[in-house]
């Protein structure tokens, strides 16, 4: 391993040392406004960069959302230039997971007809790091153009079979993207890494995959009756860190409510109330924070790291689109209280 | 140098007097009072004083007012024997929204003057164009919209060419674009949507504006600045604001901080029917102030007992050290509080951490310059100074001994001739006869110290009547037995060159102890309960088999343990001769520098490290062996007050 990878070890976590705190979340929730947030945000924390231009008293809430999007993600590159050589492959998976956001977002817009949103949260920022032109979205009016745009690119094969202007399956969209994009991570770490890193980085990202997954079981179980078969169609394929015998039970369960049951006696001892506000998703999340801020404060492998500080920056971020959209919306504190995850 | 002696104090009164008392109470900072938790459970008819404390909740909002207004609240005594709670909330909530509107206010004017900037950025980039704003804005079949937009809006617009606008960017800085956009009334609605879903920024012109673009800034500019006379004035009636609340809240803030304070101490106080009592513990030397601060008071009783007199209460430890070992405390209280009838391990800590520290780092300029850095740091009050001072001067002294000042080895080879009479310096640390004779010395020096910590560990036990420890354990008498024997054995075979190990020595120092140690929980075990191996013998045998080979080992690695001492002193000297020989090859015209800077990174570096690993000897090797650390810090609660 390089010095320099050792040197992104130390940056993520000086990085991380300045995201937001407790404190910074309850003064956040005191707001009234986007502005007040924005304010706050540019002249109390690490974002006073970001939002240096940004005027607080018509700041718009999407514009807002961005410019932290992109804050994130500039902080998420910085990192890159630490990377080792051989490892730099690994790093750049987090790109690609933009440009699959991207499309599957692309994709949404289409179905649903409303394009001009998706154009104006269109992240062209992105565009000096894609393996395609973001520019070339704005030329997309049906799926036909999507198909040309993907058609130079490494998702194309994956996602033709699904891209049909009529009867056209989004799950099955997102589906195949995600196997392409967690199958590309596993191949990367099996041949650039080895003996613990190698475990360590393999064993995180089957967490993700398997909370993931939890929450796919769930949600079939609760809003499709789900069957067995149809719920394994969906999942995606990871090394079970739960108990074999228990992921059975989980996938046979017989209601959503037999789903947390099992659940709570696994290693991610699940006890969701399924009358309180939270989703699955929230509540998936706040495993996953603790999970990675344990790598975060524990791992000495940089790349074990990296994906912890990717994992907490992208909660944060959630963290501040819930409260933005919290406030814009007149969702009560207390509400937006329970979205957070600190 | 020892634990200041406490004494048990119990005041006693009618509930009626309870305030007044409480007051009296509140002005003690030599008092250590103990929670009437303690008693409450456990004794009958007793309970505690449990009103909501209606002097908290305003306290806090008069400090989050405070903040808000900029007021730095100083504390002083307060004289008030009473406050109206409601009319000092009210006076607060009333100055409070005085200043809240003038901060509105001033807010609008703000945004008001920044609005006129944005519109005065845009007159500049219109002034080239010649064109009067009237004209413009009384176009019948063009809408006009001037504003900002984000540079990533720019680039999409090209998914709209299609729409019916015209587009025109006038400069750009790192994030946005000043800008116009032009259409039709009929598809106004449509394009702004699409301009603002691109987060566009409409900069109104304000209504007053006329004329050409240069004519409109400046009247702009005209505006500008009656705004910023009416912000002056709006500064001037907050500042008026804060000025009159500024006494008045200080005020406040002393008389709700002693109410508050007064209230708090409830905690402290057992209410025994009509009767109640305050506990706590007071120095010796204090207990005539506390009984004269109650004195005039009729019908209040202060009972002076013995600190143990009360099982259920721990006396708290207050520290009594003199000048020279006092700032060692610190390590002491970072390891753990002595306990009350604990042996106070600040004087050896004091005294072995100087010795090891001079040992590991003398040089005599070195030691001046720590004794200077520390003297600077303690007048800023830091503790870690004052041990500076200290260690700095063990540093200087041994420095004496080594012969060495800032590294240069021969400086003081004059004085041991002239004064002494020596033909070189009495320690010559780089000398490969010296290496041996000083990690020898080291390791004896390592020996004496755990003895010591031994020797006190068992006196500490025996005065507790924990015999059993004191006797049976690895750190007690047994252990004492059976390390001291080894290392006569050793002492014996390698200098005086006589075997002591026959049987009968064998035998009584090392297998004998070694059993007791082996049977120490069984022995324990035996007299608590009558059951020497309550679990099967089995089990037992193998864990004391094994603690015993841990105990044997960790005597041993304790005792090399300070064969590092003897290594720091090498590397000191050896870092040394790296700077001056890097002296040397630069030569005479900057080998000065280099001398310089190299003692600043030695003393920096070597010095951060052997005071950490002097601690590491201290908490590790030593205190380990006799310190418990499970005391009670001596809290005056109303210290502050």
């Amino acid at each position: 391993m390089s010095l320099s990878a050792n040197g992104m070890a130390s940056k993520a976590k000086a990085m991380y040392g300045k995201h937001l705190s407790k404190y910074d979340y309850e003064e956040l929730l005191k707001k009234h406004s986007v502005g007040e947030v924005a304010n706050y945000l540019k002249n109390n924390t690490y974002y006073s960069e970001t939002l240096k231009d940004v005027k607080e008293n018509s700041v718009h809430r999407g514009q807002l959302e961005n410019l932290l999007r992109r804050s994130s993600f500039d902080r998420r590159v910085r990192l890159h230039r630490y990377a080792d050589y051989n490892t730099k492959e690994f790093y750049k998976c987090s790109i690609e997971l933009a440009e699959i956001n991207q499309v599957l977002a692309c994709i949404r817009a289409l179905m649903s007809d409303d394009y001009t949103s998706f154009i104006a949260e269109l992240p062209l920022y992105l565009n000096p790091y894609t393996s395609y032109d973001l520019n070339e979205f704005l030329s997309v009016k049906r799926i036909s153009d999507l198909k040309k745009v993907l058609k130079s690119t490494k998702y194309y094969e994956n996602l033709n079979p699904f891209l049909n202007d009529e009867n056209m399956d989004y799950a099955e969209c997102e589906h195949a993207l995600m196997v392409y994009y967690y199958k590309h991570m596993k191949d990367i770490v099996n041949k650039k890494y080895h003996g613990k890193s190698k475990k360590e980085l393999l064993s995180m990202i089957d967490e993700m995959i398997e909370l993931k997954n939890i929450s796919k079981i769930y949600r079939m179980k609760k809003y499709f009756d789900g069957t067995p078969e149809e719920i394994k169609k969906v999942l995606l394929e990871c090394k079970n860190l739960m108990n074999k015998e228990r992921y059975e039970k989980v996938l046979n369960a017989n209601s959503s409510s037999e789903v947390v049951k099992i659940l709570a006696e696994s290693t991610y001892n699940i006890e969701l109330d399924e009358e309180s506000f939270l989703h699955i998703e929230d509540y998936i999340n706040r495993i996953q924070y603790d999970l990675a801020k344990k790598c975060m404060n524990f791992s000495t492998n940089p790349s074990v790291i990296y994906l912890a500080y990717f994992i907490l920056d992208d909660i944060e971020l959630t963290n501040l689109i819930n409260i933005v959209e919290g406030i814009r919306y007149n969702v009560s504190p207390s509400k937006i209280e329970q979205l957070i995850i600190y | 140098m020892a634990i200041t002696k406490m004494r048990l104090i119990n005041i006693v009164a009618d509930v009626d007097k309870l305030d007044d008392v409480l007051t009296r109470f509140c002005t003690l900072d030599m008092f250590h009072p103990e929670p009437a938790s303690k008693f409450v459970d456990q004794v009958k008819g007793s309970a505690t004083f449990e009103d909501a404390n209606p002097y908290e909740p305003l306290l806090q909002r008069l400090q989050e007012v405070s903040t808000d207004m900029n007021i730095d609240l100083t504390h002083h005594m307060s004289n008030k024997t009473d406050i109206d709670v409601d009319e000092i909330e009210k006076i607060i909530e009333t100055k409070y929204n005085r200043f809240s509107l003038c901060k509105q206010a001033k807010q609008e004017v703000e945004q008001v003057i920044q609005e006129d900037k944005d519109a005065i950025q845009q007159m500049i980039n219109l002034e080239d164009l010649g064109i009067s704003l009237d004209e413009i804005f009384a176009c019948k079949y063009l809408q006009v919209r001037f504003g900002r937009l984000p540079l990533d809006s720019v680039e999409k617009l090209k998914y709209y060419s299609g729409k019916p606008f015209i587009f025109k960017s006038f400069n750009t800085d790192s994030v946005y674009s000043w800008c116009v956009y032009l259409t039709t009334p009929k598809y106004a609605g449509e394009i702004d949507n699409i301009f603002s879903s691109l987060y566009f920024e409409r900069i109104h012109i304000p209504s007053f504006v006329h004329g050409t673009p240069e004519k409109a800034k400046e009247n702009m500019m005209i505006d500008i600045e009656l705004n910023q006379q009416t912000l002056k004035h709006i500064d001037d009636e907050l500042n008026k604001v804060i000025s009159e609340c500024r006494d008045l809240f200080t005020e406040y803030y002393c008389d709700l901080v002693k109410f508050n304070t007064m209230f708090e101490a409830r905690k402290y106080v057992v209410r025994l029917g009509e009767r109640f009592s305050i506990t706590g513990f007071v120095v010796e030397n204090d207990v005539e102030a506390v009984k004269k601060a109650f004195s005039d008071m009729k019908n209040v009783e202060v009972e002076d007992r013995p600190a143990h007199s009360d099982k259920r209460l721990t006396p708290p430890t207050k520290l009594k050290n003199g000048w020279l070992t006092r700032p060692f405390s610190f390590f002491v209280e970072m390891y753990g509080m002595p306990s009350y009838d604990e042996f106070d391990p600040t004087p050896l800590v004091a005294i072995s951490y100087m010795l090891l520290f001079g040992i590991m780092f003398g040089d005599v300029g070195q030691g001046i310059v720590l004794m200077l850095v520390g003297y600077f740091f303690a007048r800023r009050g830091m503790k870690l100074g004052e041990i500076g001072v200290r260690i700095g001067l063990s540093s200087t002294i041994f420095g004496f001994f080594y012969g060495s000042v800032f590294g240069f080895e021969e400086l003081l080879n004059p004085l041991y001739k002239t004064v002494f009479h020596m033909h070189e310096k009495p320690i010559d640390v780089m000398s490969s006869s010296f290496t041996m004779q000083l990690l020898i010395g080291t390791i004896a020096i390592g020996i004496t110290l755990i003895i010591l910590c031994m020797v006190i560990n068992i006196i500490n036990r025996l005065k507790k009547h924990d015999y059993i420890e004191g006797l049976c354990s690895q750190n007690g008498l047994a252990g004492l037995v059976l390390y001291g024997s080894a290392i006569f054995a050793v002492i014996a075979m390698m200098v005086l060159k006589i075997n002591v190990l026959n049987p009968f020595y064998i035998i009584i120092c090392f297998v004998l102890p070694l059993i007791v140690i082996f049977l120490k929980e069984a022995i324990a075990s035996k007299i608590a309960t009558g059951i020497m191996f309550p679990e099967k013998f089995g089990g037992y045998f193998t864990e004391a088999f094994f603690e015993v080979f841990e105990i044997i080992l960790t005597f041993l690695a304790n005792t090399m343990s300070f064969l590092r001492v003897g290594g720091f002193v090498l590397s000191h000297a050896g870092m040394m001769l790296v700077v001056m020989t890097l002296a040397e090859m630069v030569g005479p015209a900057f080998g000065w520098l280099v001398i310089i800077l190299g003692n600043i990174f030695v003393m920096c570096l070597e010095g951060m490290i052997v005071g950490i690993q002097v601690l590491r000897l201290e908490f590790y090797e030593m205190f380990s062996r006799y310190f418990e650390g499970n005391g009670v810090g001596f809290k005056p609660t109303f210290q502050e007050v």
